[in-house]
């Protein structure tokens, strides 16, 4: 089965553009190195703009205009601080708009800690949805282990079902709460990637998903979405793997 | 625009020859779309709409530090067709032209030049 590999394929034939608006070559540099991948191509324009106000637009394959937003706000969509999702439900700025903003575009070179940002938005959504069931992957049981605290959480205080696929045996651990399903050794590509994909909890609007590869140690390589059909797409490949 | 800079503007228009009329600069000045047009235009001489509507839609997204969605785009550049340029051309600064819908810079006052430079 190669349901997973098909959809970042699916996402990487579409290319997008970042128009990056500043007269400061430094900040041009720093966002060509940030996208140095063949999916967004970085294109300076420095006409138009002035020091203080520089600005991105990003346009999709086609160069229809997508979205545009402040240096700084877009650097701060790029580094996300990583909030625990009952932390965000409180937090002033609306994630969903940097959410939409670059939706479906493959990033690369993220690390760690942004692989754990942009997977806590997700975790935020079903939080707030308080129904429907949110699959998350990972790599082998340590990264799980690290994690499972948060989810033990979610199922505790919300009406939510959870399915963690690790790819190795793992080790029955009782802190698990029965509420959380394991599916362990689900062999295929699971071990190749790192997901949190949520079904929406009946509400197409509420669906969303990330999806990566760590290509290098600690260098991920993906997209996150919030396409319906894309949501079901992923999560009907994650469930016939769970059954099976 | 603080009360310092707009005595700025007052001064400079009254010390100008009496063809620039302060009720236009006011008028250019106070509308930030009008700002984001000139902006675009002190560094090229001619535009399109749609990259006076790239800017000024970028330009919007900083000052408010909101996401511009295609939505605001259109609107941006709806405002722009039909309300901003015609208003820039009728002052003299610009010329439109409506059907190419393209832009080329006329005499923009050195007053007005100077106030959107300090501006950023």
């Amino acid at each position: 089965m190669n349901g997973l590999r098909d959809q970042i394929d699916e996402i990487e034939a579409r290319r997008k553009l970042l128009e990056v608006h500043t007269d400061r070559d430094r900040v041009a540099a720093e966002f060509e190195q940030q996208f140095s991948t063949r999916n967004v191509r970085v294109v300076r324009e420095s006409s138009a703009s002035s020091a203080d106000r520089g600005f991105v637009i990003v346009r999709d394959a086609d160069r229809e205009f997508r979205g545009a937003l402040g240096i700084d706000h877009f650097r701060a969509v790029l580094s996300p601080e990583i909030h625990p999702p009952w932390a965000l439900e409180d937090a002033d700025v609306d994630y969903s708009d940097l959410f939409a903003f670059l939706e479906n575009t493959l990033f690369t070179s993220y690390d760690r800690r942004q692989m754990l940002a942009a997977s806590r938005e997700i975790e935020e959504r079903a939080w707030r949805t308080d129904a429907g069931t949110l699959f998350v992957g990972f790599q082998n049981s340590a990264a799980l282990a690290s994690q499972v605290s948060v989810y033990e959480r979610m199922v505790r205080e919300r009406n939510l079902g959870i399915t963690i696929f690790v790819e190795d045996e793992y080790e029955y651990d009782e802190r698990i709460a029965d509420a959380i399903d394991v599916v362990s050794d689900a062999g295929g590509e699971i071990g190749a990637f790192w997901f949190v994909v949520f079904d929406g909890g009946g509400s197409d609007l509420r669906k969303c998903g990330l999806l990566a590869e760590e290509r290098e140690p600690d260098r991920y390589y993906g997209f996150w979405t919030y396409d319906p059909d894309r949501i079901d797409e992923i999560v009907s490949s994650l469930r016939s793997l769970s059954d099976s | 625009m603080d009360e310092a800079s707009l005595r700025d503007v007052l001064e400079a228009v009254e010390a100008m020859e009496s063809d620039v009329s302060p009720d236009v600069l006011l008028d250019v000045l106070s509308d930030r779309y009008a700002r984001y047009v000139l902006h675009h235009l002190s560094d090229e001489s001619t535009a399109t709409l749609d990259a006076l509507a790239d800017t000024a839609t970028g330009l919007a997204a900083t000052e408010s530090g909101a996401i511009a969605t295609p939505g605001d785009r259109e609107e941006i550049r709806v405002r722009l067709y039909h309300l901003v340029l015609p208003k820039l051309d009728a002052a003299g600064y610009l010329e439109f032209d409506s059907e190419t819908r393209t832009v080329e810079r006329d005499e923009i006052p050195a007053v007005l030049r100077e106030l959107l430079r300090k501006e950023t």
